[in-house]
């Protein structure tokens, strides 16, 4: 993300510049996505969420203080929208309610785990969406605790405890699953 | 290795894999662009009320004689249009507390409201009296059957055997005031057609043994700019697709709902496909430009979901279905 490029963008898209906000999608879109599709792992939900990030970013770009580093505000805004998204559920009452209709029903948590083909995947969803939010920030984006703690609007106490036993749970499920495939590899 | 450090690594590799799908840069860009007309909308809307203030000033005591009615029936409308605010607000709260109380999306809750508007305006005044007093006992029982944990905050499992069946008798007496106002609801295809400024048709490619089966225009329940889908079912046997076709719709209305989604471009047009877990139903979905629509045609095709049974349509059919009706340009061939 280049970020000078990016400041320099700014006024023009704070003055209705279609453009150069379609030049800021490009330069931003992969980490926006990447970071959310980790944070919430439904494909379709994700690209509900970044839809969301984007109009909210055309809405309130004039806010951002060119003072302060691009990607961390944009972190901050993901931060928002996808707990936004969380406190609303709608998307997950409707698939719930349509597979009712459809005649089947899923858990969530079953949704989710077809959806985790991955392993990786499937090991974030075993936290739950604060833990996971810690998780990302720290080991995928880098930020420091102190920046995870600004972001969140946490105190720095609850980022270590977050944090402290996400990493505690993914140690365990890891832990246990090699013992699984070490147990399937014995030959009996 | 350190496991932190294998966490860190094994995110960054695993985003590489993940890239953003095409056709969300186009709908963002649809949405931005619906953000700036709205914007400019809200400007002209303001420059509009200053232009009428400024003529009933200019044309004196006449002129006021032929715009006050219509000024005192904009008024009316504002004034039933508050009177429903405050009634929602006292059935389940803002819209800040229905979303925590009940998890009621905004979009959800502006639906509740079109839809008291609608009652408000198609029933008598007693009917609409009775009709929230309904709907408010409905939500006192329902309170009794909270589930603060759950997506639906609410189990009408956990009710007592009482109020199980008053819920009963509440539901069968709104339902009658409820298709009072779907009455006024009422669409033919032809009507739908008007009301969403282009034609819609018929698949010209039907599989073997499929016949239309059935034909219906879902209204939407709203006195502003409402949306109609016209669904037309086609059936084999136990088998069978239904094509929506409608202008594009919000979330909540939109009949394309999957959990495995796949894009890719169809003889030049962005296609959706989708898949639902666990199940052989699949959908494909394709938003065309029309003229005559600003947010365009949307047309959904879903195949029927047959439990344990594999004979459904290919997504090669689903395709040609698809192409046989954006290929079709101009009026319906009425079937």
């Amino acid at each position: 993300m280049d970020e000078g490029q990016i400041k320099q963008w700014i006024p023009a898209i704070c003055a209705g510049n279609e453009h150069y906000f379609q030049k800021l999608y490009e330069e931003t879109c992969t980490e926006v996505y990447r970071t959310t599709r980790f944070l919430i792992i439904h494909q379709q939900d994700a690209e509900d969420v970044v839809s969301e990030v984007y109009l909210a970013l055309w809405k309130s770009l004039h806010q951002y203080d060119p003072a302060r580093p691009f990607r961390f505000w944009l972190h901050g805004l993901i931060m928002r929208k996808v707990q936004d998204w969380r406190r609303t559920s709608w998307r997950r009452l409707r698939i719930l309610e349509r597979k009712k209709a459809l005649g089947t029903a899923y858990p969530h948590n079953d949704i989710l785990q077809k959806e985790a083909e991955q392993d990786l995947f499937q090991l974030l969803t075993i936290l739950s969406a604060k833990h996971r939010e810690v998780i990302i920030l720290r080991f995928y984006h880098d930020y420091t605790l102190e920046e995870i703690a600004a972001l969140l609007h946490i105190s720095l106490g609850t980022v270590k405890s977050r944090l402290h036993h996400a990493l505690k749970k993914l140690r365990k499920k890891v832990e246990n699953k090699s013992l699984q495939e070490a147990g399937e590899n014995h030959g009996f | 290795m350190d496991f932190e450090k294998w966490l860190g690594d094994e995110l960054k590799k695993q985003a590489h894999s993940l890239k953003p799908p095409a056709h969300l840069k186009e709908r963002i860009g649809a949405n931005i662009k619906q953000a700036s007309s709205r914007n400019f909308n809200t400007l002209l809307k303001g420059l509009h009320a200053a232009l009428v203030v400024l003529m009933i000033l200019a044309i004196g005591l006449f002129g006021q004689k032929a715009i006050l009615p219509l000024l005192q029936e904009k008024k009316s409308q504002s004034e039933a249009a508050q009177q429903v605010s405050k009634l929602l607000e006292d059935m389940i709260g803002t819209k800040e507390e229905a979303q925590s109380k009940w998890n009621i999306t905004p979009e959800g809750y502006a639906e509740r409201r079109n839809e008291l508007e609608a009652a408000h305006k198609f029933l008598s005044e007693t009917e609409f009296a009775d009709y929230v007093e309904l709907k408010k006992q409905y939500i006192d029982i329902l309170q009794k059957a909270k589930k603060d944990d759950a997506a639906l905050r609410f189990d009408e499992d956990l009710l007592d055997k009482q109020d199980a069946a008053r819920i009963q008798v509440l539901n069968r007496k709104a339902a009658q005031y409820q298709q009072k106002i779907r009455s006024h609801f009422q669409y033919t295809k032809e009507d739908a057609v008007r009301m969403m400024g282009f034609s819609i048709h018929y698949p010209r490619y039907v599989p073997d043994g499929y016949r239309l089966a059935e034909e219906h225009v879902e209204p939407e329940i709203t006195l502003t700019n409402p949306k109609p889908i016209v669904e037309m079912s086609y059936r084999k046997g136990a088998f069978g697709f239904t094509v929506y076709q409608s202008e594009r719709l919000s979330k909540n209305r939109d009949p394309f709902v999957y959990d495995h989604i796949q894009t890719y471009k169809l003889q030049g047009h962005q296609v959706l496909f989708g898949q639902l877990a666990g199940s052989n139903a699949i959908g494909m979905k394709v938003i065309q430009q029309a003229a005559g629509s600003k947010s365009g045609r949307q047309i959904v095709i879903m195949t029927r979901q047959i439990v344990n049974q594999n004979d459904l349509l290919s997504r090669r059919e689903l395709e040609k279905i698809m192409l046989s009706l954006l290929d079709q340009g101009g009026t319906s061939n009425g079937g």
